[in-house]
């Protein structure tokens, strides 16, 4: 089913070859940058999805906390959640599914054009869409004192393969905050699942590299710089985390602004890491005078909401909240009407 | 009873599920099969030898297994078809070694292990393929691997390695030694996948002449001594015919797929196969090539050279077929299927009721199937056992 993809692909790569001076390394170094470039809409696209996904992860979590007996409110509440904030769950899973055929064709491309077996040889005559082509078959595989169609023996590429793997992990991973030893699961899973990724991908791709191709390393390493240079044209790579630092607390900040920009009803409480700073008059919520029942949502008027959501507490800096209390505040400044609209980027 | 389910599903099991999905799709897409069976059969069609993965195999004509020869030390994979002498079988490995083996109980006399040069205890030229079967003559064996050529001294206890000739892609082709006088010196030709015809001096490897083939050429050519000629033919959807003595080109012939293997030279006719699923007959004449009559057996490929026995031509395709050819009247006399693609080469042996196809694949469950000729009905076949 692959190989709509694929023998465009292997011809795409023997056109290159063909222009690039018969080297192999040249040609698989500009298909690949050829390819990530054709998805850069779809990598900004699921980028701009997870941003937003991140961005309510402290609102699911507080769902999560108070929904924990009840999946099938929990469920409830989260849509609704995802329908007021204009988010589909499921938009960042579909560029990716997008691209994983892609990425898999390009790897079997490279895998079939190098033709390092008599198998891989013989499919290649029907592979070929354009004529004229099959003289540059199979690509010339030697570059430097590698043999592209073998594993590296010196064990150089697969190393590289490791490390650019583990950069692009490292720079490109979503923070994912942990609960702070406040009970939550969730949170600390993910966090947990993050770091893993980020140590098992690249030993899982050293080990691919150790088995094929040298020329899949070098598609592997294309890939990976590619994609580090991508993200950081994007704003996205966050060097800082190369040497063990985090960026300032850029999410609790990108809340309180997704909240207050959005007009939301929401109220939120988020676990607190660091003490409530002193709100500033302009942003000075209104207190809610009327007392409301725990869980609920109060608009900026007062009036109770759909229950099940959560209390925000809002500061000038962001919306960090002491742990555990209810605080009772409103969500908005009283001058601004209530919206359900999505927030602005 | 949530809380035990959440406990089994921690990180690591969704980080290792997730890896392990990846990995076996990603080896999925690769392909499992490196090759095809290498199958040889001995000049007098009494034993046919099958290397395939990590044994090679000695058969009688009648299915029973004479030995297998193992190299459990160095677990190497043999996908070479073997070269088989009086005395000895001669297989290459992927790891670029040669084996001699005793022919009648499958012992190994010596292997042939290339020096390999080491910088900073990593070696050089490792991963040295040899996916050709070996070409002899006298003491001197002569094999491609990924960089060339190598030419050994066998007059020893052990193999000496006497020279390496280097070409810029690999040699999948067996060499084609020529020594007739009536010809000129005694020649090495050699077609390489870096799209060269190569003709050596035995002697020192120096090169007497090289021709560009405008393609890849994965097997060896066939001499034609009436002419002085060499035909070989490429991966270009070309055939070729060469002077023999300084590779002046003499006649081409366009085909309509890649040509894989040697064609059969017999009768001042050529036989052969494309990969697109022709079938060629194609007369010499002084000028060149006469008349073709050609025909589309299958969509499949037509890897291996086809066998001419008693008038009858017989094809083994990919498309796990097998069909023979009146070539009187050019009618098909049988077709039949051998459960698996058959690529690796097509053979006959002397069996009890007359002469008997031998048919190898790449399936391990059919890895060698033998055919009656005269109605292709199946005599017996043999799987891959570790």
């Amino acid at each position: 089913m692959l190989d709509i993809i694929i023998n465009p692909f292997i011809t795409v790569l023997l056109v290159l070859y063909g222009l690039l001076g018969r080297n192999v390394f040249l040609a698989i170094v500009g298909f690949t940058i050829l390819v990530r470039f054709a998805l850069l809409p779809l990598t900004i696209k699921q980028q701009r999805s997870f941003k937003r996904m991140q961005e309510l992860s402290p609102k699911l979590r507080q769902l999560q906390e108070k929904y924990k007996n009840d999946r099938e409110r929990l469920t409830q509440e989260q849509m609704a959640l995802y329908r007021e904030h204009g988010v589909n769950p499921f938009a960042g899973c579909l560029p990716l599914l997008i691209q994983l055929p892609i990425f898999l064709s390009l790897w079997r491309a490279i895998l079939a054009t190098l033709a390092s077996t008599p198998d891989q040889l013989l499919e290649l005559q029907d592979r070929i869409m354009i004529g004229g082509l099959d003289h540059l078959v199979p690509l010339k595989n030697t570059f430097l004192w590698m043999n592209l169609a073998l594993p590296d023996q010196f064990y150089i590429l697969p190393i590289l393969v490791v490390i650019t793997t583990y950069l692009q992990q490292k720079l490109i991973m979503p923070v994912t905050p942990t609960s702070s030893g406040s009970g939550n699961d969730a949170a600390d899973q993910a966090a947990r699942m993050s770091k893993q990724m980020t140590t098992f991908m690249p030993l899982l791709f050293g080990f691919f590299a150790l088995t094929y191709s040298s020329g899949l390393s070098i598609y592997f390493i294309t890939s990976n710089i590619v994609g580090i240079i991508q993200y950081a044209m994007m704003g996205k790579a966050d060097f800082r985390r190369l040497i063990g630092r985090e960026a300032p607390k850029k999410e609790e900040k990108v809340v309180s602004e997704l909240v207050a920009d959005n007009e939301s009803d929401v109220v939120i409480e988020a676990p607190a890491k660091t003490p409530a700073k002193p709100t500033p008059p302009a942003r000075q919520p209104r207190v809610a005078k009327e007392p409301v029942e725990a869980g609920s949502v109060v608009s900026a008027t007062g009036r109770q909401l759909k229950p099940g959501i959560t209390e925000r507490k809002l500061t000038g800096s962001g919306a960090s909240a002491s742990s555990g209390n209810t605080t009772k505040s409103v969500s908005k400044s009283s001058k601004t009407p209530p919206s359900r609209t999505r927030p602005k980027k | 009873m949530n809380t035990s389910r959440t406990s089994r599903l921690t990180p690591r099991f969704w980080v290792l599920t997730i890896l392990i999905l990846g990995g076996m799709l990603l080896s999925a897409c690769t392909g499992s099969n490196e090759s095809w069976a290498g199958v040889s059969t001995d000049a007098n069609g009494e034993t046919v030898v099958v290397s395939f993965e990590k044994q090679v195999v000695s058969y009688g004509v009648d299915g029973s297994r004479n030995w297998t020869y193992k190299d459990d030390d160095s677990k190497a994979k043999f996908y070479a078809p073997s070269l088989i002498t009086n005395d000895r079988v001669y297989v290459g490995d992927y790891a670029g070694r040669v084996h001699a083996i005793n022919r009648i109980d499958g012992k190994r006399i010596w292997i042939y292990e290339p020096k390999v040069s080491k910088v900073l205890g990593f070696s050089l030229g490792a991963n040295d393929r040899i996916l050709g079967p070996v070409a002899q003559s006298g003491d001197s064996l002569f094999f491609g691997n990924e960089h060339g050529i190598v030419k050994l001294d066998i007059s020893g206890e052990q193999p000496r390695e006497v020279w390496k000739f280097e070409t810029e892609h690999s040699i999948w082709a067996q060499p084609l030694y020529v020594n007739d006088p009536e010809l000129g010196e005694p020649t090495l030709f050699v077609a390489a996948l870096d799209q060269y015809l190569y003709a050596l001096n035995p002697e020192n490897g120096e090169v007497r002449w090289s021709v560009d083939l405008e393609g890849a050429a994965v097997s060896s050519p066939v001499l034609d001594a009436a002419n002085g000629r060499l035909y070989v033919g490429t991966l270009n959807y070309k055939l070729y015919a060469f002077d023999f003595n300084d590779g002046a080109k003499v006649a081409e012939f366009k085909t309509e797929g890649w040509i894989w293997d040697t064609p059969l030279f017999e009768n001042d006719t050529l036989y052969f196969g494309d990969l697109s699923g022709y079938v060629y007959v194609l007369p010499i004449t002084p000028e060149g090539f006469g008349e073709v009559w050609k025909t589309k057996l299958s969509d499949a490929a037509l890897r291996a050279a086809p066998v001419l026995v008693d008038g009858v031509l017989v094809v083994a395709s990919q498309d796990e077929k097998v069909y023979a050819i009146n070539l009187d009247d050019k009618s098909r006399k049988w077709e039949q299927s051998v459960g698996a693609p058959a690529v690796a080469g097509l053979f006959v042996l002397e069996g009890e009721d007359g002469p008997m196809l031998v048919v190898g694949t790449k399936d391990k469950e059919n890895l060698l199937v033998t055919l009656r000729l005269d109605n292709g009905e199946k005599v017996w076949s043999k799987k891959y056992e570790d």
